[in-house]
């Protein structure tokens, strides 16, 4: 093999090695989103209620304790289950439930999830428990909203004036 | 997994038989992987260090001053900028194929396993490293890494806390910010540098530079990469709009669909098996290794090259314990020793000349096979050659099967690497029938000992101890370097110095 030819192989190996960076340094394009798409983002920090009232101990129940454990009341730590349901347009889109951390699960619910959502106008409600309840809500949100491509519309919670809230 | 290994290794081979005719096995760009990620490197820290000079590392100021170098300062930022990320694409792949090329030749296990193992969280780091740096630009691109990152994190039980509100209420913070920025510029560099001092910890005589011609060619080529497709941003983050279309860097970037996909839970499974299947891959089966090399005191005069010449730093030189005349002698660090045998061949007391009829015993060797037994298969088999010219190879067990070579005018000598040929044995052979020597070993520039034929090449020139006697014609020896699939070349070779040799003596 000459060293035209050669020079040339390196150049053509070059090339090759540049072209997969070329590539693959941005493609293929990856669609987070589709162009008629927006998303809904459910994002919040909660402490739910407790599921279980204090009870004050009797002075039986007081004297079979440690004399360094005897607390007039025993308050339970566990807290309720938070859940969320979302609806768009009267149509139930999603329907989240956020168990308390810790080993009572008697932490503070981080509340995480994403929602496609189509563009154009809506009307987003919102209904969320926090007190164990079965039926009804604690806390509830109604707007309507009009949607531009690739908009976040982060559904969160008020902890100062305990309400929901829709920021996009 | 043996055959996937073969496998894997042909097709290896085949590619860089193809790089070898074009670039020459010195500059090979296969054979200098290692030296290759460790120059983009350089490439990455010197256009980061020139990035970094015009970077603001601010929530607000960031983008504009990357979109500043880009644009404005174009013909020294932009190219800088550019640099900086073709060259991190760069060693992705060069990392890869150093990867793929140390598995397929079986340089992943026993001692060698430490290396493969310390490679692994390498890797991670430097995927790490390149992801935070995405995050700087705080474009669109930016915060769909920053937020699908959060939530890989936020995933994992046992970390309190939920970092994906950091990105959520319009505007991060100053303080997080730079804390990636910290992370990016000194955190994990400093981490990757400890890494990558590990994973070459047990290598001796590092290349930790390419070739120059190689060096100047993948420069010129990133450059001009970096002036066709110069790297440019998504748009301007903004925390109250999801992005639609990104262009991820597939390099660095393609866990973050999988998150989106199959969720953070599967991407971590995912991640995490393919990370502990690497890691334990030395064990999938391990090999069972030979007995390591032995220092036979007072064998030794304690010269040292055999500490220079091991390819693994195994050997080190203390002072002298037997009282014997000689200041220093050698000393075996067992976990560091492949059992190749260079260092019997770097011994000059593996002279076969030394001992006359008694058993040879050298400095160093394996207890296993040593210069003895070298010596004794050279005259075995040339004592039972009936052709008239007569021909020894030596060969290595790695490369050419050199065993199918034998015949009534060849004998062949196989050992665990060429590097244990010690060069007198050249002369010994001729000394006692052979007409002709021929030698084999990997390819040049590819030995899986490392330094086999590298040093074989020097000893017979004369350029490192211990060196071919002068006495030795030189015209009699003929080195053939290459792999299994270059077979039918070597018989050719083998035939034609035959031939010569033939022609040599009727005339």
């Amino acid at each position: 093999m000459n060293n035209i030819v050669r020079y040339a192989l390196q150049g053509i190996a070059y090339t090759v090695f540049c072209l997969i960076i070329f590539y693959l340094s941005t493609a293929p394009a990856y669609n987070y989103l589709q162009p008629d798409q927006a998303e809904i983002k459910l994002a919040f920090k909660h402490a739910s209620q407790r599921l279980y009232a204090c009870k004050k101990l009797t002075r039986a129940e007081l004297k079979k304790l440690p004399p360094n454990m005897r607390k007039p009341k025993d308050c339970p730590r566990e807290r309720a289950i938070v859940q969320v349901i979302i609806n768009l347009d009267g149509k139930k889109i999603a329907d989240e439930k956020f168990v308390p951390p810790g080993l009572h699960q008697d932490a503070t619910v981080f509340a995480y999830s994403k929602l496609p959502l189509p563009i154009g106008d809506h009307v987003l409600s919102v209904e969320m428990r926090d007190s164990g309840r079965e039926e009804g809500h604690d806390y509830a949100k109604q707007e309507h909203i009009s949607i531009t491509p690739g908009q976040a519309v982060v559904i969160g919670f008020d902890s100062v004036n305990q309400e929901l809230t829709f920021t996009y | 997994m043996e055959k996937i290994r073969n496998a894997s290794n042909f097709a290896v081979l085949a590619i860089e038989q193809w790089f070898n005719r074009v670039f020459g096995n010195n500059l090979n760009p296969f054979y200098h992987l290692g030296s290759l990620s460790f120059y983009f490197f350089w490439i990455i820290l010197v256009s980061g260090i020139y990035v970094f000079i015009l970077f603001e590392t601010n929530v607000a100021g960031a983008y504009n001053s990357v979109e500043y170098m880009t644009n404005e300062q174009w013909w020294l930022a932009g190219i800088m900028r550019s640099l900086h990320r073709y060259a991190s694409d760069a060693v992705i792949i060069t990392i890869f194929l150093h990867l793929w090329r140390e598995f397929s030749r079986d340089r992943y296990r026993g001692v060698r396993w430490f290396s493969w193992f310390t490679g692994v969280p390498t890797l991670w780091m430097v995927v790490m490293l390149g992801i935070s740096g995405y995050w700087l630009v705080w474009d669109m691109l930016a915060q769909y890494i920053a937020i699908a990152t959060s939530e890989l994190i936020d995933w994992i039980p046992m970390i309190p806390g939920a970092m994906v509100f950091n990105f959520l209420d319009g505007q991060v913070s100053d303080r997080f910010f730079t804390l990636m920025a910290f992370l990016h510029l000194l955190g994990l560099p400093v981490i990757l540098v400890f890494l990558l001092w590990t994973h070459v910890s047990r290598i001796s005589q590092i290349d930790f530079y390419p070739p120059r011609a190689l060096a100047i060619g993948t420069l010129v080529a990133l450059v001009i990469l970096s002036l066709l497709k110069p790297a440019v941003s998504h748009g301007p983050a903004q925390l109250t709009q999801s992005p639609t279309v990104l262009h991820l860097d597939w390099f660095y970037l393609n866990i973050y669909p999988l998150v989106d996909i199959l969720g953070p839970g599967m991407a971590w499974a995912i991640s995490s098996g393919v990370t502990i299947l690497l890691m334990i891959l030395p064990w999938l089966p391990s090999r069972g290794e030979k007995p390591r090399a032995e220092v036979n005191l007072e064998h030794c005069n304690g010269c040292g090259q055999c500490a220079k010449d091991c390819p693994y730093g195994a050997i080190t030189m203390q002072k002298r314990t037997d009282g014997r005349k000689y200041e220093f002698e050698p000393r075996m660090e067992d976990s560091l020793c492949t059992a190749c045998g260079i260092c019997t061949g770097s011994c000059v007391s593996s002279s076969p000349f030394r001992m006359g009829k008694e058993t040879l015993k050298t400095g160093i060797e394996m207890p296993w096979y040593g210069a003895n037994d070298l010596r004794e298969k050279t005259k075995d088999g040339l004592a039972a050659l009936t052709e008239k010219s007569k021909i020894i190879v030596y060969g290595c067990e790695n490369s050419l099967g050199v065993d199918k070579l034998k015949d009534k005018g060849t004998a062949a000598v196989v050992m665990p690497c060429i590097g244990m040929l010690p060069p007198s044995l050249l002369d010994y052979a001729l000394k006692n029938g052979a007409d002709g020597v021929f030698i084999t070993g990997c390819r040049e520039g590819d030995c899986f000992q490392r330094f086999g034929n590298r040093w074989t090449n020097a000893r017979i020139t004369g350029e490192r101890e211990p060196h071919m006697l002068k006495r030795t014609p030189k015209e009699k020896v003929v080195v053939f370097w290459g792999a299994k699939s270059e077979l039918k070349e070597l018989n050719e070779t083998l035939k034609d110095y035959r031939n010569g040799l033939n022609e040599g003596a009727e005339s």
